[in-house]
């Protein structure tokens, strides 16, 4: 089985009676760059949060690098409310049913199947991390709605996400014991300020910087974490276009120059079928289609989810 | 970068050359004098403040626990320090207590008076800030969830608590119960006494010394990569976990730190107050410290050092003559018993309302920057004038 960068099955996740995102069944591949996009309210954004930590799913599994980072299967109240498929994949009462006239072999090669895709079948385990956990393991990600660090400069934001690589601990970071990694770290972050765009700002506060300068501050950000995923939620909201045709290249050049895999959700379609290697579509929670950007634009569901149906159209 | 490390040491010698101050003010002055009174309370409040705001002001967690991580300092320092043979006395409702030894006196036994007193005092001061550290964690494992108010009220009653659980009868022989701790090493056992009378005066300047080198340590942390991570969860938590950054080791630490030079604080306290009971560390005294941070600035540790100053010496010091009734104003004697509080309310008012982010903001005191803006200053005296001329031409 060729290695994913990041495999979602199954993930369903609900809210109190609100199915937001149903049975996601989505995987990236090394150095693709793979656009997630559906209507407002389709669940992309909790699909994002779910693969970042923020949210654990109701149930279903994420894998990064075909390592199980994210398990869960309907708990508490979530056993009766559950209205999602697959109750019981991820609990230890998931059985496979024995086919007819199937043999014993066959039916054992069949149970082998379903753990080299989920090295925990068959068991109730559940992993839950936190986000940074996550972010730890190589996937760093962007806000729709930009979150910075306001009080701190341009520079110290960048600087800030590389806390995570820190080999230093407390006495040795206070005592100035770590000066070689701090130096080191400056100069990293220049480099990258340099790369982004952003040399000449670094001694601004965040917040001074026109709006597009913020997403392009946010995405080295997150470069800084040195990730080998790479989450942009709407990085394009809010720009005019000749801003998001200058992202456009932007984020293609990061592709290449960090040689890292990208997942972005977007509103923009020309940012969306000029970049994207694949694209996934949603509507209210459920993919509705997959393809390469010409097979999607092609697509009568997602037109039809995107412009909506006429009643009779509906009905046939 | 050069600049920064020009500035650092001008620093580094302001605050030398403030030691020095102090060190020969004490020397010139009487010891009873109000001064050197305000700046012992003044630099123990001041490390009390440096340490809250480390927390609420660094860090984002809106704690109210500082008087109860004081107290605590305060306790172990006095529990460890009553010299054997007084035990007796002071716990003399407790049959002289359960616990019979003392770290100054056992030190001094064997390394000599001077040696043993320096080592004794900063080992007990590190045993009281570790003991208020771990009372710290075990409620921060809890508390911490908490967020903004939730975790203020939280930390509130548990300072309040801890209060309550040390005058407890039950735990006597080791806290005296609601008795006075005392008779303990304190701050005038630093001078050096030749003849009967004082040689040299060392109270205060051992005392400043100690709470220059905690607010040192507290500000290495703040610029350290650790305290730009506790920059990072004061500003946007969200993004902070999402960069890597663990929220709640961070916080833990954060919240640890803090409580481990609260209890220094407390430690020192109980040095200058020369007693120890558990009834003066009420919410007020968390209070007042709240309010030295706020004036000084949320966010600054040389403003929590500088309101501090201003903080103690009003309240203990300049403003003592409205509670005088020898004044005479217009025939009314309104200066009277109290009085001082009801100005000093209406002017902490005035500071809340007009001056919200302190006298620092968010910036810090330093001495080349002081000496830059001075020079602004002056540059401007001399420039206004010539461009009210320009004005007056244009018009």
């Amino acid at each position: 089985m060729a290695e994913h960068v990041l495999r979602l099955e199954n993930v369903t996740m609900q809210f109190g009676g609100v199915v937001a995102v149903n049975n996601l069944s989505m995987e990236i591949n090394e150095g693709e760059i793979v656009a997630l996009i559906g209507p407002n309210g389709a669940g992309k954004t909790t699909a994002f949060n779910v693969i970042t930590g923020v949210y654990a799913p109701t149930n279903g599994q994420v894998a990064f690098r075909d390592e199980t980072i994210v398990r869960n299967h309907p708990q508490g109240k979530m056993k009766k409310l559950y209205r999602g498929e697959n109750a019981e994949m991820y609990t230890a009462e998931y059985k496979l049913e024995r086919l007819e006239g199937e043999s014993d072999d066959a039916y054992a090669a069949r149970q082998d199947a379903e753990k080299a895709r989920d090295p925990f079948a068959f068991t109730s385990r559940v992993f839950e991390p936190t986000p940074d956990k996550i972010t730890d393991l190589g996937m760093a990600r962007t806000f729709q709605n930009i979150r910075l660090w306001k009080s701190q400069t341009v520079f110290d934001n960048v600087l800030i996400a590389k806390h995570l690589r820190r080999t230093s601990n407390l006495f040795s970071a206070a005592f100035r014991g770590n000066k070689k990694e701090e130096n080191r770290q400056r100069e990293e972050v220049l480099e990258l300020l340099k790369i982004v765009g952003l040399e000449d700002v670094k001694d601004e506060l965040s917040t001074s910087l026109p709006y597009g300068k913020q997403r392009r501050l946010e995405i080295a950000r997150a470069l800084a974490t040195n990730p080998s995923l790479l989450l942009l939620d709407e990085p394009a909201a809010g720009m005019n276009p000749q801003e998001t045709d200058e992202l456009t290249a932007f984020i293609g050049e990061i592709r290449d120059q960090f040689k890292i895999t990208i997942l972005l959700i977007e509103h923009h379609m020309n940012l969306v079928m000029d970049i994207s290697d694949r694209i996934y579509v949603l509507d209210f929670g459920k993919l509705i289609a997959t393809g390469t950007p010409q097979e999607i634009q092609a697509n009568q569901k997602v037109i039809d989810a995107y412009l909506g149906v006429e009643e009779e159209h509906a009905e046939n | 970068m050069i600049q920064q490390k020009k500035s650092s040491k001008a620093n580094l010698i302001f605050i030398l050359g403030l030691l020095v101050l102090i060190f020969v003010l004490e020397q010139v002055i009487p010891s009873s004098s109000m001064l050197l009174t305000v700046i012992k309370k003044s630099a123990i409040y001041a490390l009390a403040a440096v340490s809250m705001n480390l927390l609420n002001g660094f860090t984002g967690l809106f704690s109210l626990g500082q008087a109860g991580f004081m107290l605590i300092g305060a306790y172990v320092y006095g529990i460890l320090n009553i010299p054997v043979a007084d035990r007796a006395a002071v716990y003399q409702y407790f049959d002289g207590g359960v616990i019979q030894f003392s770290i100054v006196d056992g030190l001094q036994g064997v390394l000599g008076s001077a040696v043993g007193l320096i080592l004794g005092v900063l080992l007990s001061l590190i045993i009281a800030g570790l003991v208020a550290g771990v009372f710290a964690y075990l409620i921060g494992l809890p508390v911490l969830r908490f967020r903004g108010d939730y975790l203020a009220v939280a930390t509130l009653g548990f300072a309040e608590i801890i209060r309550a659980f040390f005058q407890w009868d039950v735990l006597g022989p080791v806290t005296n119960g609601s008795n006075l701790l005392r008779k303990f090493a304190n701050l005038d056992d630093f001078n050096i006494v030749s003849g009967g009378r004082v040689a040299v005066h060392l109270s205060t300047t051992v005392l400043v010394l100690i709470v220059v080198a905690c607010i040192l340590v507290i500000t290495l942390i703040i610029n350290s990569t650790y305290g730009r991570a506790f920059k990072a969860i004061r500003d946007d938590e969200v993004a902070a976990e999402a960069m890597g950054i663990n929220l709640a080791r961070h916080k833990m630490l954060s919240f640890v730190i803090s409580a481990f030079f609260a209890g220094v604080a407390g430690g020192l306290l109980a040095m200058y107050q020369t007693t120890v009971q558990a009834m003066p560390f009420k919410t007020a005294m968390t209070y007042e410290i709240l309010l030295i941070v706020v004036i000084g600035g949320i966010g600054s540790v040389t403003g929590s050092c500088i309101s501090a100053f201003i903080f103690v010496g009003a309240s203990e010091w300049w403003l003592r003559f409205l509670d005088m009734e020898k004044y005479n104003i217009g025939g009314l004697n309104i200066l009277r018993p109290g009085f001082r509080k009801v100005v000093f309310s209406v002017a902490i008012m005035i500071i809340v309302l007009f001056f919200r982010k302190g006298i620092m903001g968010e910036s810090e005191l330093n001495i080349a920057g002081l000496g830059r803006w001075l020079k602004r200053v002056f540059t401007k005296k001399k420039a206004a004038p010539a461009a009210a001329e320009e004005g007056k031409n244009h018009g």
